[in-house]
This record gives C-alpha cells, structure tokens and sequence, in this order.
C-alpha cells in the first residue's frame, strides 16, 4: 500500500482537507514562503545585470521594472510579504504563550492589517506613477 | 418542493440540510488489501438522516445494506475513541456527530489519514500507540508516599485539566500535516500527554519529560497549524499544550535546569 506519511502524502492529502483558520494560514504561509524565496532569485538575478553590462542597460532594465506591469507584481510580492512576516508573528506570539485560544481571530487581525497596508501600498504607488 | 430524486440528478452539494433535504449521500472509503489492488470509493444512500450520528448510518448501512463495511466502535458515547474518522477532510468522533449537522448531502468518509489502512475505514493504530508510550503516559513519583494520598490543590489539578480529558482517538495526530510528512514526529496526542505530566506537580521527572521532547521530532517539529486543536472532540488546546512545553523548555534552560 502506499506510504502514510513524506512530502507524496502530503501534497496528495493536503488538496482534501477542510479549510479551517489553522489549516488556510499555513497554506498561505507555504505559498507566500515559496513566492518571496523564488522572487530572492529573481531579484539577485536582475541585480547583477551590472555584473555583465555596467553601461545603459542596466537604466533601461530599471525603467522596465517601473512599468506598470512590473508595479503591479511588486504589490502581489508586497501583499505576499506582508501575509507571511504578520503570519510569522502570529506564530511567535503563539510560542510565547500568547493568544492558543485566540488563533483563529488572531489570524484575521493580522490578515486585515496585510490587506489594510497593500491599499496604502498601492495607493502610493499609483500616486507616484500617475495612475490617479 | 425539491424531491430526493432531483436533487441526487442535480448532484447539488453544500446544500442547507434542515427542512430541504432528505437523503444524505455516503461516499465511503473502501479498500480490501486482500481482494482489492487500490481503494475507491462506494456511495450509499440514506434518507431520514435526522437525528442520526455518522456511526448511526454506519451501523444501518452494515446492517441492512453492506455486510462487508467494517469501520471500528465500542462505547458510542464519545468516551472509547474507538469510531475517530475523516468526514468531508476533517477528523472527528463518528459517535457525537450528527449527520444533519454537517450540512452537507454528500458526506464523504475516509479512514484517519496518517496512519497505515487495514481495511475500508479501519486503520493500524500501532504508529500512534508507539508514539504514546514513548512519552511515559504515566505518574513517575519515586519519593516516599505520604501515608495517605499525594495531596494537590484545586489550581494546580486545574493546570492540566484540559490535557487529561484526552480519549487517546488520534484525530489530532491524524489530521496533523506535519505527521504526513514525518512519520517519526511524536504528534499533538503525545506530546499533549507529556505536557499533562508536566504540568502535574506530583510527577518527579518533569525534567526528564521535558528532555524527551526537547528535541527537532518533538515539541520544535510543530508548525503551529491548529488542526489538532480543530479537529479535537474534547476540545482541548493541543496546540496550546505544545507551545506550553516549548515555554517550559525555554524556561528551564534559560534558568540551567536542563
């Protein structure tokens, strides 16, 4: 039969469970994990563009990455960054003793504050980009 | 008015049971490793489903519609443990749980996940039960008894009251993901049992507990997921008792006791 426990039986086992609070933060903390980490390659990626050509291409590169495509994605990368650093301190207060009983409203504080500051976010990066 | 019969054509889910509906479809887990290769899934109708417990249904379709079902129970008043299963993804008590309060025409039963399967919803309890003993579930009091019984006040008894309703049916180990990733992990019910001794101020080797778990497949494997605490049928705060011996660990090594 097949093996009861490993990274197969999880991802097999993980897509049927039900959604509580508990379950969706740490889907959401994995997703959002792997989203920053992949984004950390592509970022030095992108940086040592220098390294190869130190003249006007590296400007044009940037002016690339100001287009509003590319503004759009920093805000998902900002909004992912947001969730799993204020998910990361939902945890620790956890492991402080803090707030076991209260995981459930303790995770939507934190996901409101997430949603609250991507408005800002977005707010001001349209304000700097003309987009109102 | 909505009939049974469409509303099975319709194949509707997530429909409001109360007053709607009535019949319940059982989508269960079947796997026989002596006949079958790989398990499927067989679907059993039940109307009248009001006031019926999932093990109710069970019982009626080995009863009067497949004899070949097996699934496990004994006290059916949520005291043995014996009936934990997975309901539409989530561990719980087959015993003390309405069908109509699942609120749902499809019901699909499933054998706690995490453990190895011995036959339809039966699983081999013996990971858990290993993991359970190595945790010492017993008082270790070595210093001469008192000449009458080992006296405790009501606030230190109240300290561990939660972690000693535990029933030992494994839902919290079961439903736990990092469990399905790590078979070696001690799981919310063990370690919940240590935090119980722990927390008892009879027991004389709280240093010795905390040491067993002191280490990565102990109390630091936990994600802090919540799904022991959710799926728990005495409602205790697993997850709680974890993070409470992970503060005892800190503390105790902080003031050089461990």
């Amino acid at each position: 039969m097949a093996g009861h426990s490993g990274l197969g039986y999880y991802l097999r086992r993980v897509l049927r469970v039900s959604l509580e609070t508990g379950t969706m933060a740490h889907l959401l903390h994995r997703v959002t994990g792997l989203l920053i980490v992949v984004y950390l390659f592509l970022h030095i990626g992108a940086m040592s563009y220098t390294y190869f050509d130190a003249g006007s291409g590296f400007d044009d590169l940037m002016a690339t990455f100001a287009s509003t495509p590319f503004l759009i994605v920093d805000l998902v990368l900002f909004a992912g960054v947001m969730i799993h650093g204020l998910n990361g301190l939902r945890i620790m207060l956890f492991d402080m003793g803090y707030f076991s009983r209260r995981q459930k409203e303790l995770f939507w504080v934190m996901m409101a504050i997430a949603a609250t500051s991507v408005l800002i976010a977005t707010w001001l990066v349209g304000a700097a980009h003309g987009w109102w | 008015m909505i009939t049974a019969l469409t509303l099975q054509e319709l194949d509707v889910e997530n429909v409001v049971l109360r007053g709607v509906i009535d019949l319940v479809v059982f989508r269960i887990f079947r796997f026989d490793p002596a006949r079958n290769d790989a398990p499927t899934f067989q679907t059993y109708d039940l109307p009248d489903t009001a006031g019926m417990t999932i093990l109710d249904a069970l019982i009626h379709i080995k009863e009067n519609m497949d004899s070949t079902l097996s699934f496990r129970r004994s006290c059916r008043s949520a005291i043995c443990g014996s009936c934990a299963i997975c309901a539409n993804g989530k561990n719980l008590l087959a015993c003390n749980t309405q069908v109509n309060d699942l609120k749902k025409v499809r019901i699909t039963l499933e054998p706690l996940p995490g453990f190895p399967m011995m036959r339809d919803l039966v699983v081999d309890w013996e990971p858990f039960f290993d993991q359970y003993r190595s945790v010492k579930p017993y008082m270790v009091a070595r210093s001469t008894p008192p000449e009458k019984e080992r006296i405790q006040d009501q606030k230190t008894r109240k300290a561990y009251d939660e972690a000693a309703q535990c029933i030992m049916c494994s839902a919290c180990t079961s439903s736990c993901p990092v469990v399905w990733t790590d078979g070696n992990y001690l799981g919310p019910a063990a370690l919940t049992k240590a935090w119980r001794f722990v927390a008892d101020d009879r027991d004389e080797i709280t240093r010795e507990r905390l040491a067993m778990v002191n280490n990565e497949e102990g109390v630091w494997r936990c994600h802090t997921i919540f799904r022991c605490t959710d799926s728990c049928p005495k409602k205790i705060d697993t997850a709680g008792s974890i993070e409470s011996l992970r503060k005892k660990i800190i503390w105790h090594q902080l003031t050089g006791r461990i």
